[in-house]
């Protein structure tokens, strides 16, 4: 009895955090929003709303369409086209969805604009403000690498002895892909179109900062609304409307998460035999890619340089010193203090969470228990940076200690965008404890704790370690909740580089956005040794 | 007919498979018997040409089939983990191969529904992979094999996923459809009771090298080393070869290779003389017994307590291979 009390207390921390800066937050929006049936009213017989809810969806399918279609030929060719390089090729091919949008986005106008790469390798002229396209097409480059990587698990573990019969039986290629490979690999196909398609549904930054007024998503629609325009009704309608469409494609995805090989289990893999031309094919095809995908990238670091290099004394030693601080509120150096104190704090307070829930569902035994733990802390999923800005300013921000209290917030929106991701990994490998050693255990008369330490974190240390570096890295490169919620010395290098990004100073988010693709690289590299990165949640 | 001469294979500088050979005549059942990778799938894989060998035939009717493409081997395969194609149904997996090799639509429904009768899945054509159990799914494996008459079936532990009942019957089904077909089959196992149900002949492989072959009578009556006795579920082998036991007993060395030291069951009795051992359990007229760093068995209805400590002598007479049989039936492998 008093173990199982023990155990019922660790729920408690992460049951506070989650209602207070979650759950309570919402209903605020919640409330807000069907108080009154004007504001739909309102919000529904706009023109604008219609339009930009339309290019929301458009440009989201079309993201999906064309990164979903090259990352699976991409996945292909890294699974069974053998390309040379292969170990540098695909982690490679990975980096661009670990990196901040705003990096992707600093890179994307550097490598398209006048002036550019682009233009001055090849003469070509892309103008990447108000354009829908660009928006597509950036979008396009950050998420080819989830289609790439979760299809290239999914080709690998096609069963091998499915492909060898339908070899012996005469099927060709074309057949082999239709009846074995395609039926095998759809569930990852979708699961990997349904994340990408929530990722561009709820973009922000990139759309914010190039879309000029002209297209927005719905994402930017309720900051504008609601931080610029102070119209939190309308804001908050559009919020539950945005939140209902993303539970839905979140309720989808983790149905087809789970729906992945389940069929045809056991056996070895199918590892084809690939010619020359087919090795020389793919290798080019990957490299294709990854020059458009680091290209952007690479920009970043060559624009910093030049300017660098081109730059005076003065101007040099005004890159850190206090010559900005105006525009930012406060001094460079403060602001990367700032994102490595919020980097460590959200992985630290992340698997301390995690933790606590692993030793609350050690001492339940309920399967129950463990279903309603995912479902209730994978629901932030599901819901914007914005959305959950908007949602703890409606709950604090009347607070006269909010501002100087806005860390906590900050602090509490990385974290929501962080755990979905840390409580899944650790619950996934908590799944591989031994229910019988948990019993053994408490049949021996140790403490929650004592079986935590001796037969639950063997288990579990890897994946803790990962999502550690994996919520940091999130809370590296998190621009919508920081740039919505931040205020005097309280900002980030990424949402630094937003309110840089129109000023005539180049140099200053040119260092930024290297030293933010820098550190998202680093952890990325630290998170690949350990071997067990992977993109779905 | 399948004959194999002087296979050889190495991957890197581990020489997997030494010089294979064996043949196995028109209409049997050869069984590759050997422990986990004593090299018996790696020559399934050459067979299929999944592998190509760095030397050595393989002949099929006489054909050397080494460097003919996987689709003109003419040969059938049955997988270990019931794996049919997943989007389609039972009738489109017996199909599969009529269809990959053009055959009419009306040729097709024949020899489908003629194969599903064959191997007793006829009531279940319209039903999807995930809604069979493991045995109506490794009938339809079977059935698919079958379908497009290869010239040589192989098995790669077909039953092994199985559970015990659904094993025995299927294995049984499977040896009446390959009489009564009359199919060149190649079987992979490392079950002794699968090799004594289906085998015409067993060839026993340990590290890429045959050690033993030979009908399944001959390597259970006389194996050369104990490794294949093991293989082959002899029970009572010496673990620990203790003076004391091979003297009391009276044992004599087996094995031509690799001497070791083993008792029937059935000659063991209790006695006021002999070893001292310790009953460890009893059960349907057979005592487990504990001597010396040894677990042995022996048939008796004495009504013997566990714990027990009891004095047993052995009472030479000749071997039975029916009575091995029988008691393996009633208590698995010892």
């Amino acid at each position: 009895m008093i173990m199982k009390l023990g155990g019922q207390f660790w729920l408690f921390p992460p049951l506070v955090f989650f209602l207070a800066f979650y759950y309570l937050p919402l209903f605020m929006v919640f409330e807000i929003a069907m108080s009154s049936m004007f504001a739909w009213q309102k919000v529904l017989a706009s023109s604008l709303f219609t339009r930009f809810f339309l290019f929301t969806i458009y440009q989201a399918i079309m993201t999906t369409i064309f990164a979903g279609v090259i990352g699976t030929v991409a996945g292909y060719a890294l699974a069974h086209g053998k390309p040379y390089g292969k170990r540098i090729l695909s982690p490679a091919l990975t980096v661009p969805f670990l990196l901040p949008p705003i990096s992707i986005l600093v890179g994307f106008v550097l490598f398209f604009e006048p002036g550019g790469i682009l233009t001055s390798l090849f003469g070509l002229k892309f103008e990447v403000f108000g354009n829908p396209w660009a928006i597509i097409l950036a979008h396009t480059l950050y998420n080819i690498s989830v289609f790439a990587k979760m299809t290239e698990s999914a080709f690998k573990t096609e069963p091998g002895d499915l492909h060898l019969i339908g070899e012996m039986q005469g099927a060709n290629f074309w057949r082999r892909l239709k009846t074995i490979t395609l039926p095998y690999v759809y569930p990852t196909i979708l699961a990997a179109s349904l994340i990408t398609f929530l990722y561009a549904f709820n973009s922000f930054a990139i759309v914010l900062l190039i879309g000029e007024v002209k297209y927005q998503t719905l994402e930017v629609m309720i900051y504008i609304r609601t931080r610029l325009r102070l119209d939190f009704m309308s804001g908050a309608v559009i919020s539950i409307i945005q939140l209902l469409i993303n539970m839905i494609v979140v309720v989808l995805y983790l149905r087809y998460s789970r729906k992945e090989g389940a069929e045809t289990e056991g056996g070895e893999y199918y590892q084809p035999i690939a010619t020359r031309s087919i090795r020389l094919a793919s290798t080019a095809f990957i490299l294709f890619i990854l020059i458009l995908t680091w290209f952007p990238i690479i920009s970043t670091f060559i624009k910093f340089f030049q300017s660098y290099e081109h730059a005076t004394t003065i101007q040099r030693k005004q890159l850190l010193s206090g010559t900005f601080d105006y525009l930012l509120g406060t001094s460079p150096l403060r602001v990367i203090m700032n994102t490595i104190g919020f980097a460590i704090s959200t992985g630290i307070i992340g698997i301390s969470i995690a933790v606590m829930i692993v030793l609350f569902l050690q001492s339940s035994h309920s399967e129950l228990n463990q279903y309603l733990i995912s479902f209730f802390t994978i629901l932030p999923m599901a819901t914007s940076g914005i959305t959950i800005s908007f949602a703890i300013l409606l709950l604090f921000g009347s607070d006269r200690n909010f501002s100087s209290l806005v860390w906590i917030f900050i602090l509490a929106a990385h974290l929501l965008a962080a755990l979905p991701f840390v409580i899944r990994s650790v619950l996934t490998s908590y799944g591989y404890v031994p229910e019988e050693m948990l019993g053994v255990s408490e049949m021996l008369g140790a403490d929650a704790v004592r079986t935590f330490r001796k037969i639950v974190y063997p288990f579990i240390k890897k994946s803790l370690t990962v999502a550690f570096l994996f919520a940091s890295a999130i809370s590296v490169g998190e621009f919508g909740a920081t740039y919505y919620l931040s205020r005097g010395e309280w900002i980030t290098v990424s949402t630094a580089i937003g309110k840089l990004f129109n000023s005539r100073y180049t140099m200053l988010p040119l260092f930024f956005a290297s030293l933010l693709s820098l550190l998202a690289l680093s952890l990325f590299m630290i998170i690949e040794g350990f071997g067990e990165f992977d993109l779905k949640v | 007919m399948l004959e194999i001469r002087d296979l050889h294979i190495s991957f890197g500088d581990k020489h997997v498979i030494r010089g294979f050979s064996t043949s196995i005549p028109n209409g049997k059942i050869g069984v590759l018997l050997g422990r986990s990778g004593s090299g018996k799938s790696t020559i399934l894989k050459m067979i299929t040409g999944m592998l190509n060998p760095d030397y050595g035939e393989i002949l099929v009717d006489g054909i050397n089939i080494v460097g003919t493409p996987i689709s003109k081997r003419g040969l059938g395969f049955v997988p270990q983990h019931q794996l049919l194609f997943p989007g389609l149904n039972v009738f489109e997996n017996l199909a599969y191969g009529l269809k990959s090799q053009k055959w009419g639509r009306e040729e097709i429904k024949r020899r489908v529904s003629e194969i599903a009768e064959l191997v007793g899945v006829d009531h279940l054509l319209r039903r999807h992979p995930r809604n069979l159990s493991g045995g109506e799914r490794q009938r339809v494996a079977l059935g698919r094999a079958l379908a497009t008459y290869p010239k040589i079936l192989l098995m790669d532990e077909p039953f092994s996923s199985l559970d015990e009942s659904e094993r025995k019957k299927l294995a049984l089904v499977f040896r009446q459809i390959q009489q009564e077909l009359g199919i060149t089959s190649v079987h992979v196992t490392h079950s002794s009771q699968e090799a004594a149900l289906l085998s015409d002949k067993i060839v026993v492989l340990e590290n890429g090298v045959v050690v033993q072959e030979g009908n399944y009578r001959e390597v259970r009556r006389f194996p050369k080393s104990k490794t294949v006795a093991k293989l082959m579920g002899i029970p009572n082998i010496l673990e620990n070869e203790s003076q004391e036991i091979i003297k009391a007993w009276k044992l004599e060395p087996k094995g031509e290779e690799e001497k070791f030291f083993q008792v029937n069951p059935w000659e063991l009795k209790r006695g006021n003389m002999g070893i001292e051992c310790k009953v460890i359990a009893v059960t349907e007229g057979i005592a487990f017994l504990y001597t010396d760093g040894n677990f042995l068995s022996m048939i008796d209805d004495s009504g013997l307590n566990v714990g027990q400590k009891i004095k047993v002598e052995r009472h030479p007479e000749k071997e039975e291979i029916g009575k091995v049989s029988q008691m393996q039936s009633r208590v698995g492998k010892f």
